[in-house]
């Protein structure tokens, strides 16, 4: 190869440089730059290296002057040691007569097409070094001098910036995924009321962006123990199997210690579980408690990126970290939901118990108490017209509590319920209000003799119970109707009335649909209700039948 | 606080509706043969609150809270909710009633 005229040189310069600036992507641009490097000093071979994010090695590397047939029989690219090392060691150029003279060089592979003389230019933009550009065999069997380095050094700017501009989109791109992840997250959690579908999404999110094989959550359950609540990725549903212990895993340890980890060889960390590692095929992992008012609430397991030998960045650490953030609001609003009811279950009964304490103290207590003294009445009787008299007294009095005591009985549960079942406890209950409010109430049931489990019959029996006190309370209706009908594995209640009706999203207080609701769903059923202002009210109890 | 109750005034025809206690006042409100019927009392109305066991003072059956005005009128309550309610209400009423009105 000659070495080219100033007047070539020039121009060729100003070619790479529009060149470079109108090639959209980095590869083609980088490799439009080793072509002009070549070119414009004359050298057969010609390099570029780019550095990898340590800074230590060598990530990419674009060539010219050899073949790929030549590329094939070498085998693997330089690594960065020799004096390629040199360069990476110390960015400032480097000029050499003859390479193999050097003693920092370390040799060629064997296949390798033999090189003396060498310049080497580092990739440098602000300081901050990116790559290295090489240059070998200078036509003419001339060594490389000052201009030529100048050239290159030039060339290694325009690259410098290229590379630079090609992090800067990457980053700004996966920036940008990573909001729009979140976003979604974040909105998620103020629709999504079920918590697997929401710690699901998370889990797919986190996947995505880390480029991992496999996302899971796992959450403390029972006594010591680990569940998955949510999987992504190659293996979920094996994953989704397996439970560890709090003490023995290593998820249960992130969790005790509330301090997130990155594992880059689970095989070699003691307090990974070895026996799921190898059944699962796991590498490497990441490892986020989820924190919520100080307390480690559940864990955030990574494992193996995709590219590469399947270990993770201090930068994906940070991003799983990010999403564990999230996910611990989710896990702890579930469950403080799931208190919250359980508050109100606790403090409904204690109600109950109230009353029913203060009935039995003031009513009854009082009821027994007349009792004796009307039998005082009988025994200090004078005559036996007064006897009588006080007799009768007290029969009305007796026949009144006991009246009472049987109706407290039913109110605090039917024993038709117990004895007879849904349909004969709903038939007297619907009885009853008709009688009392005079309201005119339909009952028809296609159960037939068919008994439900207990606390199906439960469960419908309050939701009735509830929505006719709430008929009597709020709709003024004159005419109700309750429906028990039968379906494939389901039974549907149906109460309906020609009442006020009301706005289903404005309730008045103390309806108590919150208490029917959660009652349906703790059978596994749902709650309709259909009401408009003015236009009656229809509840649906949908309630699933094994 | 609302309750399910039968209701009636001065031995007027029986209500089923509901029960208010409001800031100041008791509120009935219901039906009759599918006639809306309403009374309101203020709590410094009420001069004596007791509760009505005979079988001529039930309503439904039931017991009632009978609630005197100082002018005579009378109005008996009986509640439909569960177990229990009677005492608690009487118990409201009492204490709403020598509350001072604000």
């Amino acid at each position: 190869m000659t070495v080219p005229s100033k007047e070539f040189r020039l121009r060729a310069l100003v070619d790479a440089g529009i060149a470079v600036s109108s090639e959209l992507s980095l590869d083609g641009a980088l490799q439009r730059i080793v072509e002009a490097a070549a070119s414009l000093t004359g050298s057969r071979y010609a390099a570029l290296g780019v550095l990898d994010v340590s800074g230590r090695g060598l990530a990419r590397f674009f060539t010219t002057g050899i073949d790929p047939e030549q590329r094939a029989a070498i085998g693997h690219l330089p690594e960065g040691r020799g004096i390629l090392g040199v360069l990476i060691d110390d960015a400032v150029p480097l000029r050499l007569r003859d390479l193999g003279e050097d003693p920092r060089s370390v040799g060629f592979p064997a296949n390798h097409p033999p090189m003396r003389s060498f310049l080497g230019v580092p990739i440098l933009l602000r300081g901050v070094a990116y790559g290295n550009l090489y240059l070998t065999e200078k036509g003419g069997g001339a060594g490389f001098d000052e201009e030529d380095e100048e050239l290159v050094t030039l060339l290694a700017s325009q690259a410098a910036v290229a590379i630079e501009n090609a992090r800067l989109y990457e980053s700004a791109t996966r920036w940008s995924h990573q909001l729009e992840s979140l976003n979604e997250v974040g909105n998620a959690l103020v629709t999504e009321t079920e918590l697997e579908p929401l710690l699901r999404l998370v889990c797919e999110r986190l996947r995505s962006l880390l480029e991992a094989r496999i996302v899971a959550v796992a959450l403390p359950f029972g006594d010591g123990r680990l569940r998955f609540a949510a999987v992504a990725g190659e293996g979920a549903a094996d994953f989704e199997q397996e439970t560890a212990s709090l003490r023995g895993s290593k998820n249960g340890r992130v969790l005790e210690r509330m301090r997130s980890e990155r594992i880059d060889s689970l095989i070699d960390d003691p307090e990974v579980d070895q026996d799921i590692a190898r059944r699962l095929g796991l590498r490497a992992g990441l490892f986020v408690p989820l924190v919520a008012h100080d307390r480690a609430i559940g864990v955030i397991a990574v494992h193996d990126k995709v590219a590469g030998d399947g270990r993770f960045s201090d930068d994906d650490l940070r991003l799983a970290e990010t999403f564990a953030a999230r996910a611990a609001v989710a896990v702890d609003l579930s469950q403080r939901v799931a208190r919250d009811a359980l508050r109100r279950v606790v403090t409904a009964q204690e109600l109950e118990r109230r009353r029913l304490a203060r009935e039995l103290h003031d009513e009854t207590g009082q009821a027994l108490t007349s009792m004796l003294l009307g039998l005082k009445a009988v025994e200090d009787a004078g005559s036996t017209e007064e006897m009588r008299a006080a007799s009768a007294d007290l029969r009305e009095l007796v026949v009144q509590t006991l009246q009472d005591v049987r109706r407290l009985a039913v109110e605090l549960r039917p024993r038709a319920l117990d004895d007879f079942g849904l349909v004969p406890a709903l038939e007297r209950l619907t009885s009853s209000l008709a009688e009392h409010t005079g309201i005119a109430v339909d009952f028809e049931s296609a159960l037939g003799d068919e008994r439900l489990p207990s606390e199906l019959e439960t469960a419908l029996y309050r939701i009735v119970q509830e929505s006719l006190t709430n008929i009597v309370k709020h709709a003024r209706a004159t005419r109700v109707s309750v429906l028990v009908a039968r379906r494939e594995g389901e039974v549907v209640v149906v109460i309906e009335d020609d009442g006020a009706g009301f706005d289903p999203e404005r309730p008045a207080d103390g309806i108590g649909l919150l208490g029917m609701r959660e009652r349906a769903e703790l059978v596994e059923g749902t709650l309709t209700i259909e009401s408009r202002e003015g236009g009656g009210t229809t509840i649906i109890a949908e309630v699933p039948v094994l | 606080m609302t309750y399910a109750v039968l209701w009636r005034r001065d031995r007027g025809p029986v209500h089923a509706g509901r029960l208010s206690l409001l800031d100041h006042t008791l509120l009935l409100e219901g039906t009759s043969a599918g006639v809306a019927g309403r009374c309101e009392l203020g709590y410094d109305e009420i001069e004596n609150v007791d509760i009505g066991r005979t079988a001529a003072q039930r309503l439904g059956g039931r017991p009632v809270t009978v609630i005197r005005s100082p002018r005579g009128e009378t109005v008996e309550v009986a509640m439909l909710g569960g177990g229990g309610l009677l005492p608690e209400l009487v118990e409201q009423l009492d204490a709403a009633r020598v509350k001072p009105a604000a």
